[in-house]
């Protein structure tokens, strides 16, 4: 089968025969201003992103003490953000963003698991949104479609191979990654529909299958469909500008335990491009409503180790990005490198919960009441609408 | 009962008709499954499970070793050496799902690999939860779960939660009695992790009215429970234990000596407590029959378990002896892995069919490792840095695209929950548009790969029996061509159902 005259047939099948599934991509292009035309993007930094690497405290003194080789300053090619923080250069991509004001870094975040260090539980507790691991089986974000008022536009898709536990729960969550295709011929096609077209279940599954495969191969072309973070955030995008209203997926290759100035390039590229990604797949009025949230399980140790790497924390750094914000800053609190402010004399203090900074914007994006928020997604967390991580941004 | 005894037995309670094969014909043929499934030499882990025992001795030696000679190596030495023993560990964990595989797809015994399969899913444990993990959790299948699924069920609690490779999942292993010498001494405390997860998960229920205070106590009972680190056997460390006495449900546990009976005698009035069988039978039944089973059949198992003792196979015989359960076909969609089972059973896959790729040299995989499909293990060093030359002569495995792999895209990779509550059991969970397409290219892969020149309407009739509808047979007859019309077979609805 050739990749071209698949699509085409595909296309022209589509085209042709099947307006009513082709329609939401036609129509939500004008919904941008409607209510219930704001989007998450949610990507989860998997492997404990060093923060302190991505974000450099350059103008602190205590930072060349911990890091003698890592630490770089605007002399030896940091990108200076504010005189205090300087950028990395492997995410330089990014620093058009910061500049207009449509990125800003969370500063000293981290989520109530404490000295396991265990990725796995780590991000157990970034997913569940409780403050211990196992505390709930579902993730928050899908929690939180329960709490959207009524009405409003709710659909979200887990872009990964297997649903990841931030949006596995009780509501249901389309999960589609880049290689799932559907790469059948019209009359190919059609055996399948007829194959379904008695079992309710499977015909609105093919239904809805034949939806997202139309619109991922608009997406993606004749193009190859890889899994790199850019055919990922393509994917992501793509469905936001339908009737998607979030969009959960993962970055990895962070757990720069050694020669992590190598080792974290890959990684930052990714987070860079896929951020970038979503940005120009968007239209301009749909980045306007959107926001896209980094966030890892845990930061780093504060001092390099003796890999020239660094090992598993506790604070660590969170990122958001959106037309909307008012970015072009570090959020949080910075607690300091210094002995006594290091948490149990080896990790960077948190300063703040991450899961505040989830909670604030899915108040922003949904008008998820505090109550809820509170209770249901984020139980026993402290959020208000004057939360810091509100009025920053 | 509107299908054949035996094509509901093979499809509803089994793991699909496999042409050489003869469904069995009777409750009591579905019920002898489990005790002919005992006494099966099973395929994993590989060369059996002393040998896997030996693995993790030499492997736990091999680390200690490690950490010995990393005291002098130099940073570059000390890379290469971790990453070699991962490589060798990931291996292992490799081949032993390959061999997983062909347990369920070889296996004549479908009841009991069923059963299996749910009370591994029941007692949840994750093969990326740490290294020594991947070489844990096959041999927990085997020695933990297997052989207990048809005897009581407070012993099969105790078998499987006081297993090692649960003990480092729940983190029992970190959960020391605050005021216990060691706790003392290193200033640790309690993990309550497994003391929650054995009420909520494992027998009780959520919301079945037990308090916070019961879940600590259970964990402070539970203190003690450790793993020895040279031979990775479950192991009571009475220095670990909180003193004195503590309160589950109004029943006193321990006093001022502590010791495993405590931790014994808890499991067993945990088991015994109704709100376990109510639990427990509608969580098979519910498995088995549909999302809501039919109450009545729920009632006939809970007091087989009241008249057993708990005793499993009456449970199930309770189960598969009510009228009703055999009624109302295909309410449930099999899970990936069952899917991926049964289709390959139908297609008479060999162990051949079945094995792993081979090995590949290890910097091919680390370079492609974003762009892959990826086993945990493999995962996991895509996230480690820069591939050493040294290291150039190692090779990792290459997994087969119609199991090991298929089952990861499929959403279900094996041992591999998304938390300690399992996998999902309900039908829209597993049946949907991205799933569904899955499935179909699934389906149409092995169609390409083992379907031969088997005509598809005799595939249907070989897979299906008497559960094809008519319709599907009339597709399934009209196929453009003979692959086709097998991944029509592999994907309708009722190949999905059961």
């Amino acid at each position: 089968m050739g990749m071209d005259k698949l699509s085409m047939s595909r296309r022209a099948f589509l085209a042709s025969a099947c307006c009513a599934a082709a329609a939401p991509l036609v129509t939500s292009m004008t919904l941008a201003a409607a209510p219930g035309s704001k989007r998450l993007v949610t990507i989860i930094l998997r492997g404990a992103m060093d923060g302190l690497h991505l974000l450099q405290p350059y103008a602190d003194r205590a930072f060349k003490l911990c890091r003698p080789t890592l630490a770089l300053t605007p002399d030896s090619g940091l990108i200076d953000l504010d005189g205090f923080y300087g950028l990395n250069a492997d995410a330089k991509d990014l620093l058009p963003l910061w500049e207009r004001g449509e990125l800003a870094f969370v500063q000293s975040v981290s989520t109530p698991y404490r000295d396991g260090r265990s990725h796995f539980d780590g991000q157990d507790v970034l997913e569940n949104g409780g403050s211990a691991v196992g505390e709930e089986k579902s993730g928050w974000l899908n929690r939180a479609l329960s709490a959207m008022p009524p009405g409003s536009a709710r659909k979200a898709i887990d872009v990964n191979t297997s649903a990841e536990l931030l949006l596995s729960g009780d509501n249901d969550v389309e999960v589609w990654s880049p290689r799932t295709d559907l790469a059948m011929k019209i009359d190919e096609r059609g055996f399948f529909e007829r194959l379904y077209r008695n079992d309710p279940l499977f015909a609105k599954a093919m239904a809805d299958a034949s939806v997202t495969d139309f619109s991922v191969d608009e997406l993606y072309g004749d193009g190859k469909r890889g899994a790199k973070a850019a055919d990922i955030a393509r994917l992501a995008a793509g469905m936001l500008m339908q009737d998607y209203r979030i969009a959960s997926f993962s970055i990895t290759g962070w757990d720069t335990h050694a020669g992590q100035k190598a080792a974290f390039r890959a990684a930052a590229k990714e987070l860079a491009t896929a951020i970038l990604t979503i940005r120009s797949a968007l239209s301009p009025d749909v980045w306007k409503e959107t926001i896209v949230v980094g966030m890892t399980e845990f930061g780093r140790t504060a001092r390099e180790n003796g890999s020239l790497g660094t090992d598993h924390g506790t604070g660590g750094l969170a990122l958001i990005a959106g037309g909307g914000i008012d970015g072009g800053k570090v959020i949080g609190q910075w607690p300091g490198l210094g002995e006594k402010h290091l948490l149990n004399g080896r990790d960077l203090m948190p300063t703040g919960d991450v899961r505040e900074l989830a909670a604030a914007m899915l108040y922003r994006q949904f008008d998820i009441s505090p109550g809820k928020l509170t209770s249901t997604i984020f139980p026993g967390l402290d959020f208000s609408p004057s939360s810091v991580y509100l009025k920053s941004v | 009962m509107s299908l054949a005894f035996s094509t509901m037995a093979a499809l509803r309670f089994g793991t699909g008709f496999r042409p050489e094969q003869v469904p069995p014909a009777s409750v009591e043929e579905l019920l002898a499954q489990l005790s002919a499934g005992r006494q099966e030499t099973l395929l994993f882990p590989q060369g059996g499970l002393a040998a896997a025992r030996q693995r993790i001795v030499d492997a736990a030696e091999k680390q200690d070793a490690l950490k010995l000679a990393n005291k002098t190596a130099g940073e570059a030495t000390k890379r290469v050496n971790r990453k070699r023993l991962m490589i060798e560990i990931n291996t292992h964990l490799g081949e032993d799902e390959h061999a997983r595989f062909m347990q369920a797809v070889l296996s004549p015994n479908g009841f009991n690999e069923r059963m299996a399969s749910f009370w591994v899913n029941h007692f949840s444990v994750s093969s990326v939860k740490a290294q020594f993990m991947r070489l844990l959790v096959p041999v927990y299948e085997a020695e933990a779960i297997r052989p207990n699924i048809g005897g009581r069920f407070a012993d099969l609690v105790k078998a499987a939660v006081l297993h090692p490779a649960m003990l480092i999942y729940l983190d029992q292993v970190k959960s020391f009695g605050p005021t216990s010498p060691l706790g003392l001494k290193r200033k640790v405390g309690l993990n309550e992790n497994l003391g929650r997860e054995l009420l909520e998960l494992h027998t009780l229920g959520a919301g079945s009215g037990y308090s916070q205070t019961d879940v600590r106590n259970a964990a402070f009972v539970l203190t003690g429970m450790t793993v020895d680190r040279r031979s990775y056997r479950a192991r009571y460390a009475v220095q670990m234990a909180e003193p004195g006495a503590r309160d589950v449900l109004g029943r006193t546990y321990g006093g001022r000596r502590r010791g495993l009976p405590d931790i014994l005698a808890l499991i067993e009035d945990l088991a015994a407590a109704p709100a376990t069988r109510a639990h427990i039978c509608r969580k098979i039944a519910g498995h088995f029959l549909a999302d809501t089973p039919p109450p009545e059949v729920v009632r006939a198992m809970t007091s087989a378990w009241e008249d057993a003792d708990g005793d499993l196979t009456a449970v199930y015989a309770a189960m598969l002896r009510h009228s009703k359960s055999w009624d109302d076909e295909g309410q449930k969609a099999k899970p990936p892995f069952d899917y991926i089972v049964s289709g390959l059973r139908a297609l008479s896959a060999t162990q051949e069919d079945l094995q792993d790729g081979g090995r590949v040299k290890h910097r091919m995989m680390a370079a492609d490792a974003q762009a892959a499909d990826m086993t945990a293990a493999q995962d996991e060093m895509a996230m480690m840095p820069a591939v050493d030359g040294k290291l150039a002569d190692l090779a990792t495995l290459r997994v087969n695209p119609l199991t090991v792999q298929a089952a990861a895209r499929l959403g279900q990779p094996l041992w591999r929950p998304p938390s300690p509550a399992g996998f999902e059991d309900s039908l829209s969970a597993w049946i949907a548009g991205g799933p569904l397409a899955d499935r179909i290219a699934w389906a149409r892969l092995a169609a390409a790969r083992l379907g031969g020149d088997r005509d598809p309407r005799d595939f249907l009739q070989a897979a299906l029996r008497d559960a094809a509808r008519q319709d599907t047979i009339d597709i399934v007859s009209r196929a453009p061509n003979r692959q086709m019309g097998l991944a029509l077979v592999l994907a309708s609805p009722e190949f999905n159902r059961r």
